[in-house]
């Protein structure tokens, strides 16, 4: 099920909050509703994946009973060491296989490739597979280190992992920052906030369907591989894109962080206009931070973090956005867009200070926004090959008139970014908005619902 | 955060409420049976079974189409084209031409373009729901356990009553209904016909400014924008539109429909367009080889005939239509 359809918006969600506020009050039985409802609106899309999301829950749960119970710090290591190794094999076998085991077919003869391909074509990405992955992990992983409590309970520890409003794409949430609100669910006195959390929730629809779905209709065309391309017709399109993808996953994430202010559960924040940052580590802090807090604490720091010298820091960087890019999905494309935001880090890290301090601020978001634009042209496009043919477009080598790009683009680009900078304002600054506001977001948002048949997933469910 | 969320909450509840009642009283699908302003329903495929069941036993040629189509009035069968008309329409009415009502159809006459093979045309949502065509559309194949999990019953009813394309069909009804009123059945816009119609009032207009080549090419625009490729549901109607005609010993006459040289030219300037369309004749090409189908091509460049006209770019004009008409009655006897 989708957020971004009449069945969750008209039917699912009204009743999982009815049932949520009137009818189940005591903390066993939210957890009961919450756990129930959580596999109802993942088994709608696929209820043979529900196997799936049970294993991972067994698998770190169980892990984490043994990592509490022993006493010996190396048998703890080897059994998270265990633990790490079977969560991360769905991962292996759904993601990565499909890849990785194309390369092999050219060893079979041509009737075996065949199977062997079809195969390969056959096996489904199981949506949000790397979200709960990571969400059961930091569990596992925060036991080892005494970061964060031990759960008793398999059912709280499975409403911590399966939580519907998270689920498919994150916010990725620590059990720690859970721990105490799952505790304390039955009594959600003073933290259910309906008015704020439904306005959220229709803040990130209409950000995914008016914008995002919008923009992408209009620049899908550009990406296809071979289109001929004018130089303004490629940097369009790669705004467009940008915008699309920050328009639909922090769409999405106000999404969720909407329906868990409705029911009483506070979620981190995903996003901070991270296009208006203005060097590369303000814009992580600022871009999924959910993930690239997990990957600080849990593959940085570890890997030694940037006390050990510029040398190793430029490796930690390197190897850890390498990391990322793997984990957003199996292509070298996700490899390269890694490894370019690693060089990006690097590259400020190495910068001296007294440049830094002497760049104006508008030059520094301006540089920052093109070397993104140019990683989410590796993010956005199918090979390599096609990355660098529409390298070549932007930098003027394929002119051709052939592709012409939308008209509504042209407004679509600079209303993004004016949105986005308006979200940058009311983040720094909160203030409450008017009634005029009110208006406009109500129009907004019935226009949202009126779209809302088109059913278009969000982008980072294949992640 | 708002300040007061109140007229937020309230706004957005008038106008879902507006919208969603204006939708319901209008009933642009004949779904509720409310349907105030008493003008026919859009759903012109129940009007298509109604002609198909009270048409002659011995009918034996069939027209299919869509909009670009429907000015044939001379086909010695009976024309079944429809606004919006697509492959897996054709495939459904043929099938209860032949299997449901047996008649014994020996030609059809097959107008495709390749503007309704794309994804971004999405299947029609009447058709789906009509139970006397939608037996042949192809099912998805649903795992026994997925079928569990089903959106209840009104959930089909508010994405039909809060959806911008009913909202968009109740304003062209209303729309119709009152040029209707406000000309007094004033024949001679019936006459003349939408396209250049001498209409002062505003509707007239509104109706004019929709028909023009402008208009046209922005909506096939906007159609190319989001189409990538042709669509392999689309393609797999094709074959089985195909095999079902030579299984049954049914001639088939493919006709490609034409449009304006400046329409054309202007489109071609769309990479999408171009793609799609070579993509297209290649396909059609081959099944029309496999399977001996006869061809008339009307299109700019290959049409060797009298002049056409296209008052908006793609719909033929009645004389240019009746040109065509004869063409494809030469080719029905050359078939017999």
């Amino acid at each position: 099920m989708f957020f971004n359809s009449y069945v969750f918006i008209f039917f699912f969600f009204p009743v999982f909050l009815l049932s949520w506020i009137a009818l189940f009050r005591t903390r066993n039985s939210r957890w009961t509703l919450l756990l129930l409802s959580s596999c109802l609106f993942y088994a709608w899309w696929d209820f043979r994946f529900l196997a799936l999301l049970a294993y991972i829950i067994v698998i770190n749960f169980t892990a984490g009973n043994y990592i509490y119970g022993l006493e010996n710090q190396k048998t703890k290591k080897q059994v998270l060491i265990i633990s790490i190794i079977l969560s991360l094999l769905p991962l292996v076998v759904f993601k990565y296989l499909p890849w990785l085991g194309g390369y092999a077919s050219v060893l079979l003869e041509s009737e075996s490739r065949v199977a062997y391909d079809s195969l390969l074509s056959s096996i489904i990405l199981p949506l949000g597979i790397s979200f709960f992955t990571f969400q059961a992990l930091t569990y596992t992983i925060g036991l080892y280190n005494n970061k964060c409590s031990h759960c008793a309970s398999i059912v709280k520890f499975s409403v911590y992992v399966s939580m519907f409003p998270q689920l498919m794409s994150g916010p990725i949430v620590r059990y720690q920052d859970l721990d105490d609100q799952l505790e304390n669910i039955g009594d959600l006195r003073n933290k259910i906030d309906l008015k704020g959390g439904v306005e959220l929730f229709f803040i990130g629809l209409i950000k995914k369907i008016i914008i995002a779905d919008r923009i992408g209709m209009y620049i899908n065309p550009i990406f296809q591989p071979g289109a001929d391309l004018s130089a303004t017709v490629a940097w369009l399109a790669v705004m467009g894109y940008s915008l699309q993808l920050y328009f639909d996953f922090s769409g999405y994430s106000d999404m969720a962080i909407g329906i868990g202010r409705c029911m009483g559960i506070k979620l981190p924040d995903n996003f901070r206009a991270p296009y208006t940052a203005s060097n590369p580590s303000d814009f992580w802090r600022r871009w999924h931070i959910s993930l690239s807090t997990w990957l600080r604490d849990y593959l940085f720091i570890p890997l030694g973090g940037s006390w050990k010298g510029n040398v190793i820091t430029y490796r930690n960087l390197i190897i850890t956005m390498f990391l990322a890019g793997v984990w957003h999905g199996a292509n070298w494309t996700f490899i390269c867009w890694g490894i370019w935001h690693g060089l990006m880090l690097c590259v400020y890290r190495a910068t001296p200070a007294h440049i830094k301090k002497r760049m104006p601020v508008w030059f520094s978001v301006l540089l920052l926004n093109i070397a993104v634009l140019i990683g989410w042209t590796f993010f956005r496009t199918t090979s390599v090959e096609h990355a660098f043919e529409f390298f070549n477009a932007m930098l003027g080598f394929r002119y051709s008139a052939g592709a012409a790009i939308a008209w509504p683009i042209y407004f679509m680009i600079p209303l993004g970014y004016m949105i986005h900078y308006f979200e940058r304002r009311i983040s720094d600054k909160p203030v409450k908005l008017g009634w005029s506001y009110a208006v406009l977001l109500a129009g907004a948002s019935a226009w949202a619902i009126l779209e809302l048949g088109k059913d278009a997933p969000f982008i980072y469910f294949q992640f | 955060m708002l300040r007061d969320s109140r007229i937020y909450y309230t706004c957005l509840g008038a106008l879902l409420s507006f919208l969603a009642f204006f939708n319901y009283l209008i009933d642009p699908y004949g779904s509720f049976g409310t349907d105030i302003l008493n003008v026919n329903p859009v759903d012109s495929r129940s009007e298509i079974l109604n002609k198909l069941d009270s048409a002659d036993p011995q009918l034996q040629t069939l027209l299919f189409g869509s909009s670009r189509s429907l000015l044939f009035k001379h086909f010695p069968g009976l024309n079944v084209a429809l606004y919006a008309g697509a492959i897996e329409d054709h495939y459904s009415i043929l099938r209860y031409a032949v299997d449901d009502l047996q008649y014994p159809i020996k030609a059809v006459v097959l107008v495709l373009e390749p503007d309704l093979m794309v994804s971004s045309h999405p299947v029609e949502k009447m058709l789906v729901k009509n139970s006397k065509l939608n037996r042949w559309l192809i099912k998805e194949p649903i795992l026994y356990g997925q079928s569990l999990f089903a959106p209840p019953g009104y959930i089909d009813d508010i994405a039909m009553l809060l959806s911008v394309t009913t909202l968009k069909n109740s304003t062209k009804v209303l729309l119709k209904a009152l040029k209707k009123r406000m000309s007094n059945g004033d024949k001679s816009d019936q006459d003349i016909g939408v396209v250049g119609a001498k209409n002062n009032h505003v509707l007239g207009r509104i109706a004019e400014a929709r028909d023009s080549i402008d208009a046209r090419l922005r909506q096939y625009r906007k159609l190319y924008m989001s189409a990538l490729a042709l669509d392999k549901t689309r393609i797999k109607y094709l074959d089985m539109f195909a095999e079902f005609a030579s299984e049954n010993n049914i001639k088939v006459i493919l006709v490609h429909p034409g449009s304006s040289k400046v329409f054309w030219d202007e489109m071609m300037s769309l990479s999408n367009f171009k793609n799609i369309n070579s993509e297209f004749y290649d396909l059609i090409q081959k099944v029309r080889v496999r399977y001996g189908w006869t061809e008339i091509d009307i299109r700019p460049g290959k049409w060797k005939g009298l002049p056409l006209e296209y008052p908006d770019g793609v719909h033929l004009s009645k004389p240019s239509a009746a040109i065509i008409d004869n063409e494809i009655n030469e080719g029905l006897r050359n078939v017999f």
